[in-house]
């Protein structure tokens, strides 16, 4: 089985730039605002419905970063200084834990936009991982990584649970830390711990992404984790590094690369997914990003999906 | 060492003024404009106000370009005289922004369209698809200008070679090496190839062409320095390589960052005899944000330090005492008074032009009470 789908934002388009710009300088109605959004994100939707895959987001056009929409959401945050996103040129606030987090209400609207989602198809949404938030946070209040994990996750297994009651079929926990910095052994079986709660509680498939680094020096807890899928970033790992396990699950394929500007081709995409295949044996393949695909501009972006949903087909068709 | 103790200086871009983007954009200034330009030129001592009156009521703006740059240029280099900074230039005036006015003329670079930078802040990236090459010496105009007005020290910004690729997508060079390897290690040698044919063929040539019309100061300004912590060296490499054989004293600007990844490999950039650094947007109630400043003592780098004291992502204004406390942080830190400057963290452009004239002027007033507290 071959599937493909988006990992995470999608960049907005030159009309919805505009408008946002417009509305920072107080020369756009807020009502304005939110219906370019609304017909951006329709757009978005609607291409990821034409190209074929199988689940079906927003697009997330309102995230200014992973974390801002949750953290608006949780009280004992506050949002820090601008800083780096990993190894890019992209910037987050910090979110700064001031006091003990727990979960306020739902994500704003504006983050999740349901309404727009295409009826009778799988919708996935994403959120930020524990471990990766613990690691980007700062910590002013817990003093132990474990215990901000804890504390993080409880709020995101009740998130995550909303979301599915809204319908929504699959919940990607994103974690670029995993890979980049990998956590210890103590940490590992936190987070066991962790994911093993999220999946009970959250009636939904829940998908693990990691990217931005090579995951491989953790694979076997990777492993252990429950997680409907694991999802690698093949532009930071090669399909050799993951030799020699059991993927006993989907695999998530990141091998159409969010952060250069050369649109694969449906065949590279394609044998690539075929290589993957062939050497790992996992039980199912989806195809997807590396990344968030907002670090491309939106023609770029919109090449590389389109390219994503004929590869996969192609793919498919052989199998 | 400084004329004086902690000298204040421009660092970067300003907003550019709303009739300077009317006229370049639809020929003509309203009246709104119109006043609250000749507001500015009277607050700081514009000359000739009678032509740039003319000029802002004229409606044929949009086949003056040129014109009107040159007097937005003479205008803010005015703004950060009469701030009371000591090295000056003019925000940038003629610039777009740092990376596409730069990549705009450069062959082999190609516009493929907005990319984020955070919240709503897009710039214009473009894709390497041929080799780079300079067309013609893109600052030597502008300097020389703002040389023929200043009435203060000048310091030339120009974006740097790392910062240039980094902020590129590549295709040309990636296609240049097999992928033997794999594809991360294919991307890092293809960057390499970037990066220093943009300091080789690009930057260098600006520099000379700056220094042979009398630039003496030059700032290169590289936010991107540590994106990759696996590139410092590529970054160095191309520093040095820019500079060589230019005659002329340089200074380099990095922000947001994590300043621990350059070094040691930092102390290879003999030519740079000033790091300006950000620090203010880190400094709050949670925490001390000039304890990077630990990094110059660690590493025996005793290199002048371009002290930012005022934070370029909010409205609030430093007090001059809170500029004065900073530099007395600092100066505690350094040891060493003579080594510090003081600026903001970065460009001021995403604030107005007022909030950035208050924060400037603090800064002035903050680095005289802090002279103050060392008599």
């Amino acid at each position: 089985m071959v599937k493909a789908c988006l990992t995470g934002a999608f960049p907005r388009s030159d009309a919805l730039i505009e408008a946002t710009r417009a509305y920072d300088r107080r020369r756009l109605p807020e009502g304005d605002l939110e219906e370019a959004f609304v017909k951006d994100s329709e757009a978005v939707a609607s291409l990821q419905g034409t190209q074929g895959l199988d689940w079906i987001t927003d697009g997330q056009l309102a995230w200014h970063d992973l974390f801002r929409p949750v953290a608006e959401a949780l009280e004992g945050i506050t949002l820090g200084p601008l800083t780096r996103w990993y190894d890019n040129n992209t910037f987050y606030r910090k979110p700064i834990v001031t006091a003990r987090i727990h979960r306020r209400g739902a994500l704003a609207p504006r983050y999740l936009r349901t309404s727009l989602l295409p009826k009778g198809r799988p919708w996935k949404a994403i959120l930020p991982g524990p471990y990766t938030f613990a690691r980007l946070a700062e910590d002013r209040a817990y003093g132990r990584p474990r215990d901000l994990i804890l504390d993080f996750s409880e709020a995101l297994a009740q998130e995550g649970a909303a979301i599915a009651a809204q319908g929504f079929s699959a919940l990607q926990i994103s974690e670029p830390s995993l890979a980049t910095d990998p956590p210890g052994k103590e940490l590992q079986a936190t987070l066991e711990g962790v994911y093993s709660d999220l999946v009970r509680r959250i009636r939904a498939e829940v998908h693990l992404h990691t990217y931005f680094g090579d995951p491989s020096p953790i694979l076997p807890f990777l492993l252990e984790l429950p997680v409907a899928s694991l999802g690698f970033d093949f532009h930071q790992v090669s399909v050799g590094a993951l030799a020699g396990h059991d993927f006993d699950r989907a695999l998530g394929c990141g091998c159409v690369d969010a952060r250069n500007s050369p649109v694969e081709s449906p065949q590279e995409i394609a044998a690539f997914g075929r290589k993957v295949q062939a050497t790992l044996e996992p039980r199912e393949l989806i195809l997807c990003p590396n990344a968030d695909l907002d670090f491309l501009p939106r023609a770029v972006a919109e090449g590389k999906l389109t390219a994503l949903g004929q590869g996969t087909r192609q793919l498919a068709e052989a199998v | 060492m400084p004329a004086k103790l902690f000298p204040t200086q421009e660092i970067g871009s300003l907003a550019k003024p709303r009739w300077l983007l009317s006229a370049t954009r639809q020929g003509s200034v309203p009246e709104t404009e119109v006043r609250e330009a000749r507001a500015w030129g009277d607050l700081v001592g514009l000359e000739d106000q009678g032509e740039f009156a003319a000029l802002l009521s004229a409606k044929d703006l949009a086949e003056r370009k040129e014109e009107v740059r040159r007097w937005a240029s003479l205008l803010l280099l005015r703004y950060e005289e009469s701030a009371g900074l000591d090295q000056v230039y003019d925000g940038e005036a003629r610039r777009v922004e740092m990376y596409e006015y730069a990549a705009r003329r450069i062959e082999g670079l190609k516009f493929l369209g907005l990319v984020r930078s955070w919240d709503n802040k897009y710039y214009n990236k473009a894709a390497a698809v041929g080799p780079v090459k300079l067309s013609h010496p893109y600052h030597v105009d502008e300097f020389r200008f703002i040389q023929s007005k200043a009435k203060r020290q000048v310091k030339v910004p120009i974006t740097g070679p790392y910062t240039l690729a980094d902020w590129s997508f590549n295709e040309y060079y990636l296609d240049r090496h097999h992928p033997r390897g794999g594809y991360k290690e294919r991307a890092l040698r293809a960057k390499r190839d970037l990066t220093l044919d943009i300091a080789r063929e690009v930057i260098r040539p600006n520099l000379r062409a700056l220094a042979e019309a009398g630039a003496r100061i030059i700032q290169i300004d590289e936010p991107a320095a540590t994106t990759h912590p696996d590139e410092v060296d590529i970054f160095v490499e191309a520093f040095n390589e820019a500079v060589d054989g230019v005659a002329a004293e340089f200074a380099c600007h990095i922000c947001y960052s994590n300043y621990r990844l350059l070094y040691p490999r930092i102390l290879e950039m003999k030519r740079c005899s000033q790091f300006l650094w950000e620090f203010a947007n880190r400094d709050n109630s949670y925490g001390d944000g000039y304890e990077s400043l630990d990094l110059f003592r660690e590493y025996n780098d005793g290199r002048a330090v371009g002290l930012g004291v005022a934070d370029v992502h909010v409205d609030t204004v430093e007090t001059p005492e809170l500029v004065r406390d900073r530099i007395l942080r600092a100066t505690e830190a350094l040891g060493d008074p003579d080594r510090i400057r003081v600026n903001p963290d970065c460009g001021l452009r995403t604030r107005s032009l007022e909030i950035s004239y208050e924060k400037l002027t603090n800064l002035v007033k903050g680095a005289e009470l802090a002279r103050g507290a060392l008599d």
